[in-house]
Parts: C-alpha cells; sequence; structure tokens
C-alpha cells in the first residue's frame, strides 16, 4: 500500500496519445528516476499524476498508498500528499511567496484552524537559510523576475514546507548553474526519508550524481522501456538513447 | 416615464422641509432644479453612456426622498486649522465656504441629471477644509449611508486643502441595510491647494441592490498633489465619474481604482485628466476583476491643453476576467494639443491563466482560494499605493471579505 503505483495509464493531450499503458511503483522511502529523450512523455506522466485539466486520461490507473488520484482535482491530489516541482515554475504577480505558502499550509489544515504565524515564519526561514534564499524574498511576488535558480530553490522550499508523501521533480535541474544544481539537490536529499518517495524527471545524469537514485527507468513512446540501477543512467550518459529506441522497434 | 422629483410641488415640499436654510442656499437649490427641469430629454445615443445600460441607473424606482437620511458621520475633530463638520452644520457655520457650490460645475462626463439633482436635494455630505501648512497626520474619516425603501439620498461635500497643507482622507460608503434598495448619489467637489497634498481613499460597500453614484472634481493648484484610491466593491451598479483639472503649474493626479465584480454587478467609469497648466502629472490606473456575470466599463480620456507643455500623463485599464459570462468594454482616449509631452494609454483585458490557478491548485489550494488569491494579486499594484502603510494590510482584508460573500 505505501506506493505510488501506476498501472496500464494512457492519456492524451487533445488528439495526440502520449502515455501508452505506462507501469511504473514508486514505494516510499526510495529515489527514483525517470531518464529519457525529448517528447518521449516525462512531463506528461508528472502532469497527469498531478491532475493538469489538460490532459485527458484515456486509461488505466494511479494509485497513492491505496487511492485512486485520476479524476480527482489538482488541489485535491496535492492535499493527498503528491507534490510537483514545476519545470517551469509559473510567475503569479502580486502573491507573495509567504502569502502563497501560507495559504498552501492553510488548505491542509482543518476547517477553522488556523496557521501559528511565528512557527510559520520561524520554519520558512529557517528552511530559506538551508536552501540560501534571501529572507526578504518572502514578500516577493512568487517566481516575477526571478532568475532560473531562485524559481527552483523556490520549488524546493515549498515542497519542504508542505511535507508531501510523494514528490515528483520535474526537470529541476534545468537551468540551473552547478552551484544551484549543488543548493537544489542538498534540499532535495534533506527531504529524503522513509515515509516518503521520490522521482526525479531529468533528461542528464548529471543530476544524479548528486541525488543517488534506487532505480532508473528509461522512458520512451509513452511507457517504461527499461529499468536499472543508477548505472544504467549512467551507461544512457555514455551512449546516448539510439541503441534503447532500436531494441524497442527490434521488439 | 417622469419621476417625482420633476414634480414643482416635490420640491417645493422639500424647500418646506429645509426651511431652516439661509436663502442663498434656497436660491442656489431653486436655480439647480430648475436647470433639472429644462434638462433636455436623454439622448438615445450619448457617446458619455457607450456601452452602458442606462436604464440601470434611472430615478424611476427610487424617486422618493427618505425622510430620515442617516447622516454621514465624521471622524477626527475640527481645530483652529481644520474645519470638518457634516454639510447641514456647515450651512450654518461655514457659508462662505459653501458659496463656491453654485460655481460648481461637477465632472461633466454623461451624468447631468444627477448632478443637478445632487444640487437640488442634497441633505447630507461634509466639509473638510485643512487650513495653510497645516499638517494631519491623522486620517480623517467619512462614513456615508445609502438609503433604505426605495428612496434616493443626495449628498455633497466640499473638500478645501489650502496651500501647504497635507491631508488624508478616507470615505466609507455603506447601506443601511443588507437587504433592501436604495441610491446613493455623491458629488464631491475637491480642491488642492499649491504645494498642498491631498490623500483620498475611498471604500464603497454598499449592498447588492442599492445604486451608487460617484461624481466628483478635482482642481490642482501649483505644486499640488492629489492622491486617490478607490476601492469600489459593493452596490449592483456604480457609476463613477471623475475629473481631474491641472491648473496650476507642476500638479500631481493619481488616480487609483479596483473593482470587484460579482454577481450581476455593473461598474461604469468614466474619467478625465485635464491638463491645463505646464509641467503637469497624472497617472491614472482602474482595475477590474470580474466573476459571474458582472461587468465594467471604463472610459477615459487624457486631455492636455495648448499651454500645457512638458505633460507627463499616462492612462492603464487592467481587465481580469474570472467567467465567461463576465464582460469588460474599455475606451481610453487622448487628446493632446501640446507638442512637448509625454503621454499614453493602454487596456487590456485578459481571463484568468489557466497555468496560474493549475500551479496554485498543485500546492493544494482549493480553486475559489487561487482565484482569491490571483485576483488579491492582480489589485495588489493598486493597494500598494496607500500611502500610509498601516492601512495596507486593511484594505486587503477589505477587499478579501467581499469575495465569496
Amino acid at each position: 500500500m505505501s506506493t505510488l503505483q501506476i498501472d496500464n495509464l494512457s492519456a492524451s493531450v487533445g488528439k495526440e496519445q502520449i502515455l501508452n499503458n505506462l507501469n511504473f511503483t514508486l514505494p516510499k522511502g526510495e529515489v527514483h528516476a525517470i531518464m529519457g529523450p525529448n517528447g518521449s512523455g516525462k512531463s506528461t506522466l508528472s502532469k497527469v499524476l498531478a491532475g493538469h485539466p489538460d490532459y485527458q486520461v484515456t486509461g488505466g490507473n494511479a494509485c497513492m498508498d491505496g487511492t485512486e488520484l485520476l479524476g480527482l482535482n489538482p488541489d485535491e491530489i496535492a492535499r493527498l500528499g503528491l507534490f510537483l516541482a514545476f519545470q517551469y515554475p509559473v510567475e503569479v504577480p502580486g502573491v507573495s511567496i509567504a502569502n502563497f505558502i501560507r495559504a498552501a499550509v492553510k488548505s491542509r489544515l482543518p476547517e477553522g484552524e488556523s496557521i501559528k504565524a511565528v512557527e510559520f515564519y520561524k520554519e520558512l526561514y529557517l528552511k530559506m537559510d538551508d536552501l540560501g534564499m534571501d529572507r526578504s524574498f518572502t514578500s516577493r511576488s512568487m517566481n516575477e523576475g526571478f532568475s532560473g535558480g531562485e524559481k527552483k530553490r523556490c520549488e524546493i522550499l515549498q515542497m519542504s514546507m508542505l511535507n508531501p508523501k510523494y514528490c515528483i521533480l520535474d526537470e529541476t535541474d534545468s537551468g540551473l548553474d552547478i552551484d544551484a544544481l549543488r543548493v537544489v539537490s542538498e534540499g532535495i536529499n534533506q527531504m529524503k526519508n522513509p515515509d516518503r518517495g521520490i522521482l526525479v524527471i531529468t533528461h542528464y545524469q548529471r543530476l544524479l550524481d548528486y541525488i543517488v537514485p534506487d532505480k532508473v527507468h528509461v522512458m520512451w513512446e509513452g511507457r517504461i522501456v527499461r529499468s536499472g540501477d543508477k548505472t544504467l543512467a549512467l551507461e544512457l550518459e555514455d551512449k546516448g538513447y539510439d541503441w534503447i529506441k532500436e531494441e524497442v522497434a527490434a521488439a | 416615464m417622469k419621476t417625482s422629483f420633476e414634480s414643482s410641488d416635490f420640491f417645493q415640499a422639500f424647500s418646506e422641509k429645509r426651511s431652516w436654510e439661509p436663502g442663498w442656499m434656497a436660491d442656489f437649490r431653486k436655480d439647480s432644479w430648475n436647470r433639472f427641469a429644462t434638462l433636455p430629454k436623454t439622448k438615445i445615443k450619448d457617446e458619455k453612456w457607450r456601452f452602458s445600460p442606462r436604464t440601470r441607473f434611472g430615478y424611476n424606482d427610487c424617486d422618493q426622498l427618505t425622510d430620515s437620511p442617516k447622516p454621514t458621520t465624521l471622524e477626527g475633530k475640527s481645530s483652529k486649522n481644520v474645519i470638518f463638520e457634516s454639510f447641514d452644520q456647515a450651512i450654518l457655520d461655514h457659508p462662505k465656504l459653501l458659496s463656491i457650490l453654485p460655481s460648481c460645475t461637477g465632472p461633466k462626463l454623461g451624468s447631468d441629471e444627477t448632478f443637478l439633482l445632487g444640487s437640488s436635494f442634497s441633505e447630507s455630505g461634509f466639509i473638510l477644509k485643512a487650513k495653510e501648512e497645516h499638517k494631519e497626520e491623522e486620517a480623517f474619516i467619512c462614513r456615508h449611508f445609502a438609503p433604505n425603501q426605495n428612496r434616493s439620498l443626495f449628498q455633497q461635500s466640499i473638500v478645501s486643502i489650502d496651500p501647504f497643507a497635507e491631508v488624508t482622507l478616507i470615505e466609507y460608503f455603506d447601506s443601511e441595510d443588507q437587504s433592501s434598495t436604495g441610491i446613493l448619489s455623491n458629488l464631491s467637489h475637491i480642491q488642492v491647494g499649491e504645494g498642498a497634498k491631498l490623500n483620498r481613499i475611498v471604500v464603497q460597500r454598499l449592498n447588492n441592490h442599492s445604486t451608487f453614484n460617484h461624481l466628483e472634481k478635482i482642481e490642482l493648484g501649483r505644486n499640488a498633489q492629489f492622491t486617490n484610491i478607490s476601492l469600489q466593491l459593493g452596490s449592483a451598479q456604480t457609476r463613477v465619474e471623475s475629473r481631474g483639472d491641472i491648473i496650476g503649474d507642476a500638479g500631481e493626479f493619481n488616480n487609483y481604482s479596483l473593482s470587484l465584480g460579482r454577481n450581476n454587478q455593473l461598474f461604469d467609469q468614466r474619467t478625465i485628466q485635464h491638463h491645463i497648466a505646464p509641467h503637469g502629472k497624472s497617472n491614472l490606473l482602474f482595475k477590474n476583476a470580474l466573476l459571474e456575470n458582472s461587468k465594467a466599463i471604463f472610459s477615459g480620456l487624457i486631455k492636455v491643453d495648448p499651454k500645457a507643455q512638458n505633460t507627463d500623463s499616462f492612462q492603464t485599464n487592467r481587465n481580469l476576467l474570472l467567467s465567461k459570462e463576465a464582460e469588460a468594454s474599455s475606451l481610453p482616449g487622448l487628446e493632446i494639443l501640446a507638442n512637448e509631452v509625454k503621454c499614453s494609454h493602454g487596456a487590456t483585458t485578459s481571463k484568468i491563466d489557466e497555468q496560474e490557478l493549475f500551479y496554485l491548485q498543485s500546492r493544494g489550494i482549493p480553486k475559489s482560494t487561487a482565484e482569491k488569491l490571483i485576483v488579491l494579486g492582480f489589485f495588489e499594484d493598486i493597494i500598494g499605493q496607500t500611502p500610509n502603510p498601516d492601512l495596507v494590510e486593511s484594505l486587503r482584508d477589505e477587499v478579501s471579505k467581499f469575495f465569496h460573500t
């Protein structure tokens, strides 16, 4: 039961079928990586799981600790404990980081209960310090005018404040310089614990030097075509994706 | 259809009720009423009412005055440097201040009828006068009340800030009760003298059956500064007409307004930034967030006279639509007769960004709360203009409270 389990998931956007009978299981306590070339459906998978309304599920199941996620609203899925760190975090003009995270934390409290402001800010500041974020950031509008690195740090900050059961990090390494990559990876590593599953979606092996996965999966044409341990990532880095595409075609 | 306001017997009865007033006031009312009674018939096509369902602002259903109008209540005291009194009190105490009334023209942006009715039948309002060089830290607060029981209430206010004085004024417009219908028509005559500074905040929270007419004319002297922040939250329909005349060198006029439309609400906004003298600055930003079946109209003009060289003037209208039924019409305009000016205008109407909504929801925030946060964020650059930082949070709360009531 303590898994994020996806069975035969198929999904489309518009008329285009993107996920094709995808199967995948992420147990709590583990870090998995999904790699794959552009257009293989990695980001679609993350958005479908998070309940994005633009994607139509055409078949299959996605259960988080036994609860079906498909068909739920994005906010319900999030409150059940799934967190998606966006590849391209969205700018929300006029909504400060502090207010944004407060609203997210508050949405998880029972009705009538309110946030204890002092404790909230204490925790927020502590986590910002860990991520090397200036405390004055709390009053800035969410992601507005942020650099790539600042946006990704802000995603990790939200993730750690919301304490999710499962995290999906969609190309969190894109747009990061080497220092930011290290800080962000440390933030993710601190989130590792036996009660949390982490899924890292990436193009490059580079990120996996910092976040060592228990398993690596390769995605192509909307499904997982190969799984292995961390050495699979190194193999891909070395040989590219073509050999896997050829193997799939031959099969 | 005729309203009882047009009947001379009705005006006569009203005059008798106000028989305690001095003769000059009675003459002014009589003259205003005569002008009202001889107003030409409403034109079918009137550019000043373009896009507006004009009948919604008619007096037919509310053509009686209240028997005992709830007077404007004032918080903040008169002193040797400040006169702050109700309209009725000022008629007796400060006739000289009110003697400007016959020369007041109002904004002249379409509501001549309301302006003349207001001049004839005003029974409420206030006078605020700050004397030269007086700087008041505390804000002056006025609470105005819309009538109930299908009645109309007309009121007039005069704000006169003498040279180099500085004042903050907050005006709340509320309904007497939450269920019944009424029309509140308010005329404001505002003069800011040389080097003087007036900050004014308007919070309109009428119940959703009432009509609000808000007509104002602002005159700015040399180096005078006027900043207005309006929160239009309540009413079934609101018509705002705002004219800012920069008549002294380097006067500065800032006009910021937000409207939160829900249900079937209508916000009809007509503005003019009129640069008469050189080196003036004006900045207008009107933002409307429209939910459900609500509707907003913005029509604004920047007018720069030939003598008003080196004018800096900006006008922006932004509309955010949160439903398919909500509607916004925008008519920005420029009329520039000077050749050394910096002027721009712009209007945009956009739907709520689905990606933004998904982003907030993906953090667990329910859709309705996410929409509210996005709207509050949209309004932030209006509320953020509040000169008094202590007020910012309370204005945010005002908007927030109105969101899902």
